[in-house]
């Protein structure tokens, strides 16, 4: 079943489009949402959480639509969220903040919420600090926790806007794992402008830019939309839309190849990089 | 293998798994002590609780001096003498039970305690329970009195009269 | 008496009885004056005990340790009748806020000002008192001032309820503070009360924007709207008529009247709940 069905969603803030007709289609597992700063991810993401309406475009979650208050309600209730800046209370420690989102949850039953807050942060390896105040905590701790409070309930949506930013590699490598875990028997729709994130754990991709859905697929096939259109050569060719030196001293160069190029297979990169981020770009992705 | 110093100063500085490592190793016998003090499980357990609660509250502040065994002694006792006060349970009464002193525990005490041991099993249980209060738990007759549920006047009258009767057998 | 201290230890069947409390009541003590000593006969008694026991004392333990300690207020609360969890959100709204209590200490300074006597005094602190509340609610909820609205708004829990729960918290808060001061105004002390039920109306009026506006700015527009009435009317009216018997009764009719229109727009509050639309 198709957990998230959104056909060309739109979103104005005062003159800028943030959103501009985004499709979506998305099932369970992990998938990831790839686009450049400025792409309308978060603006997309925000919608799917119900932090904020749509303008137009029709959009159906977990069978429900968020426009209609009992729906959004029903929605909210299998929903986690892990906002780009989560921000905290005050003063908190781990162990309070989680019980205080999950108090927002509807868990009203104390001795039940405690052990579910007890839950999740042992989901993200949090147990052993979960008296220490949030403000002495090192910032990729402070996602983890904001990936705890985004578990309670065992969510069947679980909505990730941007969660590896800032991370150094290790600390990366690390909430990927969690975040696979937190996948199984779930769907997950996180956002990144790193390929090599979604490369890693997500089946599918969906790509967007200008707030617009320019391709879904695999990682693979992603890839594939650059067959023909990756070549390489001794020096930087003018031919290409955008070019780099190797470590092999050679050239990548992605674009429209000439004729007789020593074509390269194409990498997730190469295909993002077409579909998003060249001059010209938009004639490609036609 | 940490010694339980160190296990107690991690937990002072809020460390959970020394926490429970600690609590491994001193709520079996802290159990069992405390059963024999009161004969409602319920209460014991809520003693107990009342007392690693204590543990990991207080854990800074342990002087050091001493075994950490008998420190935790210490709150355990006085936690399950406050639940007393509040629900008191029907006393245990030893004299009933059946005991089964083989051979092997009557060498025991005579090696452990000798002489000594020997004229405390001859007391009565009542001035044998006041001196096992005092004496190895640690009490003052106020708590003692709490204890056994007898007031603290009593509890010197018996210690009297057992450290005579002591007195009359050692000699 | 000789005890080769370092060869006794208590033996496997020992242990057993003594588990059991089938040992002899001196042998036992015996026993526990040796384990509170040594740590390998601690050990040896582990296995005797009953380990589903120990590990429900442990969940109580852990429970205990980790519940956030519910502070007196909440305590007081819930002896009231009110339910665990909504105690909680009363307690942690973010109440001390410097703009707060600047606001409070506008007032304190009124009021000091007014001990006087002084009929334009009181006038000034009947007008100012309103507000401080009306301060609170305005830093109690939103994006402006709360650091995890994005996960409040997110979360199933009805937004207006928590609106109110919260502003309750920061009326409670303002009468408790406020109400003393009152009473040093004036002898008569009657403007001690006559601030409460503005400042419940302007509470409401603002409750009830906030369903369509932003709820800083329409905290502001209303306290602005509140200022330039009062000062209008000062020119022919004096304090008693603006406070006194039948302005009361306006006030509580405009505080059931806002409050009905809160509650029939509240659906439209549960979606965006104060983030700018």
């Amino acid at each position: 079943m198709t957990t998230i069905e959104a056909i060309g969603l739109v979103r104005r803030f005062h003159r800028t489009t943030a959103v501009d007709g985004a499709t979506l289609n998305i099932t369970a597992g992990v998938t990831g949402l790839l686009g450049p700063n400025g792409a309308g991810k978060t603006t997309t993401l925000r919608i799917l959480a119900t932090v904020l309406a749509r303008d137009s475009g029709s959009l159906r979650m977990l069978g429900r639509d968020p426009s209609n208050p009992a729906d959004r309600l029903e929605i909210r209730r299998r929903l986690g969220y892990l906002p780009q800046d989560p921000g905290y209370q005050r003063g908190f420690t781990v162990f309070e903040f989680v019980d205080y989102i999950a108090i927002l949850k509807e868990w009203t039953v104390r001795r039940a919420r405690h052990d579910e807050v007890r839950r999740v942060l042992d989901m993200v390896g949090l147990s052993d600090v979960r008296d220490t105040k949030i403000r002495k905590l090192s910032g990729g701790m402070r996602r983890r926790v904001g990936l705890a409070q985004a578990l309670i309930g065992d969510p069947e949506l679980l909505i990730l806007d941007e969660p590896t930013v800032g991370f150094d590699p290790q600390q990366r490598l690390r909430f990927r794992d969690m975040i696979s875990q937190a996948g199984e028997g779930r769907t997950v729709l996180l956002s990144t402008h790193l390929t090599d994130d979604v490369a890693a754990i997500c089946g599918r991709i969906v790509v967007i830019t200008a707030g617009r859905t320019v391709f879904t697929g695999t990682p693979s096939e992603v890839a594939a939309t650059a067959a023909g259109r990756v070549w390489s050569s001794a020096d930087r060719d003018p031919a290409a839309d955008v070019a780099w030196r190797t470590e092999d001293g050679r050239f990548r160069n992605l674009g429209t190849a000439p004729d007789g190029a020593h074509l390269l297979t194409p990498t997730l990169d190469d295909g993002y990089m077409l579909l998003v981020g060249t001059p010209g770009a938009d004639e490609v992705a036609a | 293998m940490a010694t339980d110093a160190e296990l107690l100063a991690a937990v002072a500085a809020g460390d959970r798994r020394a926490f429970a490592d600690l609590y491994q190793r001193h709520a079996p016998w802290l159990v069992l002590r405390l059963g024999r003090r009161c004969a409602d499980p319920g209460l014991v357990d809520e003693a107990v609780q009342d007392t690693f609660v204590a543990v990991w509250q207080a854990a800074k502040k342990w002087d050091g001096r001493g075994e950490v065994a008998a420190w935790i002694w210490g709150i355990g006792v006085r936690r399950l003498i406050d639940r007393l006060r509040k629900h008191r349970p029907v006393v245990m009464a030893e004299a009933a039970r059946e005991l089964v002193a083989s051979a092997e525990e009557q060498v025991l005490v005579g090696v452990e305690y000798g002489e000594l041991g020997r004229a405390l099993s001859r007391l009565s249980p009542e001035l044998r329970s006041v001196i096992e209060a005092t004496v190895l738990d640690g009490l003052t007759t106020k708590e003692a009195g709490r204890l056994l549920g007898i007031p603290a006047g009593t509890v010197k009258s018996r210690m009297v009269r057992a450290r005579a009767a002591l007195r009359e057998e050692l000699v | 008496m000789t005890s080769s201290e370092a060869a006794w230890h208590v033996a496997g069947p020992v242990c057993e009885l003594y588990a059991q409390g089938a040992l002899d009541p001196v042998i036992a003590a015996s026993v526990e004056a040796h384990v509170a000593a040594c740590a390998d006969c601690r050990e040896q008694l582990t296995p005797t005990a009953d380990s589903t026991r120990l590990h429900a004392i442990f969940a109580e333990i852990v429970d205990r340790i980790d519940a956030p300690r519910a502070n007196l207020v909440e305590r007081v609360l819930q002896w009231f009748g009110v339910r665990a969890d909504i105690a909680r959100l009363l307690v942690i709204t973010p109440i001390v806020r410097s703009a707060w209590l600047l606001a409070i200490a506008a007032v304190l300074l009124f009021a000091l000002a007014a001990a006087s006597a002084d009929e334009r005094a009181v006038l000034g602190f009947l007008a100012v008192a309103p507000l401080a509340p009306l301060a609170g609610v305005a830093i109690a909820y939103g994006s402006r001032t709360d650091p995890v609205h994005e996960l409040v708004v997110a979360a199933p829990f009805d937004k207006l309820r928590l609106l109110l729960i919260r502003a309750t918290a920061v009326l409670a808060v303002s009468v408790l503070v406020i109400t003393p001061i009152g009473a040093f105004v004036e002898d008569r002390s009657a403007a001690a009360w006559q601030w409460l039920l503005p400042a419940l109306a302007l509470a409401a009026v603002t409750l009830a924007l906030a369903e369509r506006i932003d709820i800083t700015v329409a905290a502001g527009a209303v306290g602005a709207t509140w200022l330039a009435i009062v000062v209008g009317m000062r020119v022919n009216h004096t304090a008693a008529a603006m406070f006194g018997g039948l302005a009361q009764i306006i006030f509580a009719i405009v505080a059931v009247c806002a409050g009905l229109a809160a509650f029939v727009g509240r659906d439209r509050f549960n979606y965006s709940g104060g983030i700018w639309k």
